[in-house]
């Protein structure tokens, strides 16, 4: 909505190059064909050249530089590209401006897709940037986009571009166009100071939400990424569940409920929070309409049900309970009924998370003297764990389901950080933030 | 998506304000202000209160993932039993802790189990449950920073504030 | 490779592995590919059935080529069929894809193909066996990563 980019397809430009492969073929007899099953891969970075875009005018040089630049970091983080440094190019931008790339000179060094580009300052300002996708192994042009929009977007426009190459390239939906928010830490443990951030999923544009006054925690995002709800202890009030308006700054306690509120999620269509409500030091999961202001129970005793997150369909709901002696996953109904217990391993299990995709609930667990973040199905089987650490918590997932960011603690009294994983369980890195972080929430793509 | 927001604070400001006024209607007084609820205690008083809970033991201990009480944590809370029926215009917050070997929601529930517990053994012997409120902090406000065994069997606790008092 | 294998190329820190030494880059793999006859100067017997070890050979060539899609969904139907020709000397003369309908509809199943086909492309010429060239000129190579993705199947 604030960014006004024209997305079109541009014309096919690397039509004619295919005529060298696809020449006509003549169907071979009768005899059986030979078939060979290929069943094994690698499983490495895409090597891939994204070339500085070309850019006419000094001022557009920058830009020139910068968005490729961005777009090769959204690619490389996400372990599934490997850009190739710009120092082993060998083909300038200016010579690809009107003509296909001599994508000999590209295999040579190594890549199997190219990216180039263009930069165009418009006479009223605004920045017309233009990119294409190259198979280098075939010369054929992938994708190519247009977009214009305000000058102080050009990071979004560099995060879209890295979307449309991880799409085309992996078949998967990107992730780049997306925020965090999450809680920034300062101070001595037992005073510690904490503020409600939000950033680009890749760090950049970082901005505080809250003073540090007031302890908040658990931030989460609504489904338009408009809005955030998180846990907010302000000044003697018992705590409660807030709702936050990205923009504005605006705050709204959600509920009317005489106990404790904490532990919010949205639910899928964005209207309701679940969270947990504590009463007598019992703990039971509702729903909460923030049109209508209806409430609705969904668990009823025994013990501690909290952490609760809806399925993306919303017809069900994981939820971690001791109502079986100790912290286990439960998955229920979205209306509460036919609760049945998911997690059976080694120790306590909390914080499930359920994938965007609905393939998968992300977790956390807790024994042999430490924390671990893993993932199984939604029936509990193939547990598999990712990463685990002193202290490891609190999973969320990027919108296509392949990466999980989660908060992490090497050791005791060592500053968390938030750390991202793939959910195959490889390319696990730190995520850059201005200080200690914790409670991370991916945002969804932004609209 | 303007629009909901702002029907949305709307309909907040009057819950805040039913809320506030059934507290009110339970007899709990009013949140924070300066310590006076009833009129017949003064402020020093409720810091003499307060010094008093802290020689009898201002904290009561948990085991790991537990929220019942030690013999020895009834002792004490017996010692509050007594000195809040001295002062009977005394109010108290209990607060709920927990040590770090928890997940931060969990631990919420935890910890404010663990007051649930702590404030249905005083209103057992007597205090009126009007005059206690209870917080739990989870794992978020430790009393001691060491990460071992020591110092997370002091950081699972209950402790009793008066109100009034500045809380830490 | 075993079941097990496979589903190993998914980590979990529960059942340590060691994780599989990074692959040769392709250029290396071109210049130190495996020494193939030069099946070019040998009379083509069309009747030669192709055997086991000489699939195998270009089984194990194509693989170091083939940059597996992990991770994706639905991997069991991912199953890419590439109708490849073949010059006598090994050289890939033309790749078609054999359900070319379905890259319009499904982008997953257009990523898994277009990996299928830079697979052949940079895996050219491949290591036919000797006399046997016949049997190549048009011949399926069906991509298959349905064992290799625990998360699809």
């Amino acid at each position: 909505m604030k960014i006004q980019a024209t997305r079109r397809t541009m014309l096919r430009g690397g039509a004619m190059l295919l005529g060298g492969l696809a020449s006509a073929t003549a169907l071979r007899p009768a005899q059986a064909q030979l078939r060979i099953d290929i069943t094994r891969g690698r499983v490495e970075p895409m090597p891939i050249a994204v070339s500085p875009f070309f850019a006419a005018q000094e001022g557009e040089r920058q830009y020139g530089d910068n968005i490729p630049q961005v777009v090769a970091d959204d690619l490389e983080r996400s372990g599934l590209f490997r850009p190739l440094p710009r120092a082993s190019f060998t083909q300038q931008p200016a010579a690809m401006r009107n003509t296909a790339p001599r994508f000999g000179d590209w295999r040579q060094i190594g890549a199997q897709a190219l990216v180039n580009g263009g930069i165009e300052i418009q006479r009223d300002g605004r920045v017309k940037v233009e990119f294409r996708l190259w198979d280098v192994t075939s010369g054929q042009q992938q994708e190519g986009q247009v977009y214009t929009t305000t000058a102080q977007n050009w990071r979004r426009i560099a995060h879209i571009i890295a979307d449309a190459i991880y799409k085309r390239i992996t078949g998967e939906d990107g992730y780049f166009d997306t925020r965090i928010v999450f809680v920034t830490e300062s101070g001595p443990a037992q005073r510690r100071i904490k503020r409600l951030t939000i950033m680009d999923q890749d760090g950049a544009n970082v901005r505080y939400l809250t003073d540090g006054s007031e302890l908040v925690l658990t931030p989460r995002f609504s489904p338009n990424s408009q809005d955030v709800t998180y846990l907010g202890y302000v000044s003697e009030q018992r705590p409660r569940v807030y709702m936050m308006n990205i923009d504005s700054g605006q705050r709204a306690v959600l509920g009317d409920f005489q106990g404790m509120t904490f532990a919010p999620r949205f639910a899928p269509d964005g209207n309701r929070v679940i969270f947990s409500v504590s009463e007598n030091g019992l703990s039971d999961i509702w729903t909460y309409d923030t049109r209508s202001r209806a409430r609705q129970r969904l668990t009823n005793g025994p013990g501690i049900n909290t952490a609760p997150c809806f399925s993306p369909d919303g017809r069900q709901v994981v939820f971690e309970s001791d109502r079986g002696g100790s912290q286990q996953l439960y998955v229920m109904n979205s209306d509460g009924s036919n609760a049945r217990r998911i997690s059976f391993g080694q120790g306590r299990y909390a914080t499930p998370v359920w994938s965007p995709r609905g393939d998968l609930i992300a977790f956390t667990r807790q024994g042999d003297g430490g924390f671990a973040i893993g993932v199984m199905r939604p029936d509990g089987s193939q547990e598999r764990l990712l990463s685990n650490a002193f202290l490891a918590e609190g999973p969320t997932w990027s919108p296509n389901g392949r990466v999980i960011m989660f908060f992490r603690q090497s050791g005791g009294g060592a500053q968390p950080r938030l750390v991202s994983i793939d959910v195959t369980g490889y390319n696990e890195r730190e995520v850059r933030t201005p200080g200690a972080a914790s409670d991370p929430a991916w945002s969804p793509l932004i609209p | 998506m303007r629009l909901k927001l702002v029907t949305m604070i709307g309909a907040v400001a009057l819950l805040a304000a039913c809320s506030s006024s059934s507290d009110q209607a339970a007899g709990t007084a009013g949140q924070g202000g300066a310590g006076n609820p009833d009129g017949s205690i003064s402020r020093n008083a409720l810091a003499s209160l307060q010094g008093e809970l802290s020689r009898v033991g201002d904290r009561v201990f948990f085991e790991t993932d537990q929220w019942t009480l030690q013999p020895d944590g009834q002792r004490t809370i017996q010692g509050w039993a007594q000195l809040l029926r001295q002062n009977a215009g005394a109010n108290i917050i209990l607060e709920g802790h927990a040590d770090e070997r928890g997940t931060r929601e969990y631990n919420i529930a935890l910890g404010e189990r663990r007051a649930a517990t702590t404030r249905d053994y005083l209103v057992s012997l007597g205090i009126d449950a009007r005059r206690i409120r209870t917080i739990s902090y989870g794992k978020e406000r430790p009393a001691i920073t060491e990460s071992n065994p020591d110092g997370w069997a002091q950081n699972r606790r209950s402790v009793i504030v008066v109100q009034g008092l500045a809380t830490s | 490779m075993t079941d097990q294998e496979l589903r190993n190329l998914l980590r979990n820190i529960d059942r340590p592995r060691t994780p599989p030494p990074p692959p040769a880059s392709p250029r290396q793999d071109r210049q130190q590919g495996p020494a193939r006859p030069n099946s070019a100067n040998v009379a083509s017997n069309p009747n030669l059935p192709v055997s086991r070890s000489e699939q195998d050979a270009i089984r194990e060539h194509v693989s170091r080529f083939w940059n597996v899609p992990i991770g994706a969904r639905d991997a069991e139907n991912l199953v890419v069929d590439l109708r490849i020709e073949c010059d006598p000397d090994g050289t890939v003369r033309n790749v078609r894809l054999e359900n070319s309908a379905r890259m319009a509809s499904d982008p997953m199943y257009r990523a898994a193909a277009d990996s299928a086909m830079r697979a052949v492309r940079m895996a050219s010429p491949l290591p036919i066996p000797a006399g046997k060239a016949a049997q190549f000129r048009d011949f399926i190579l069906s991509f298959n990563p349905r064992q290799l993705m625990g998360l699809g199947g």
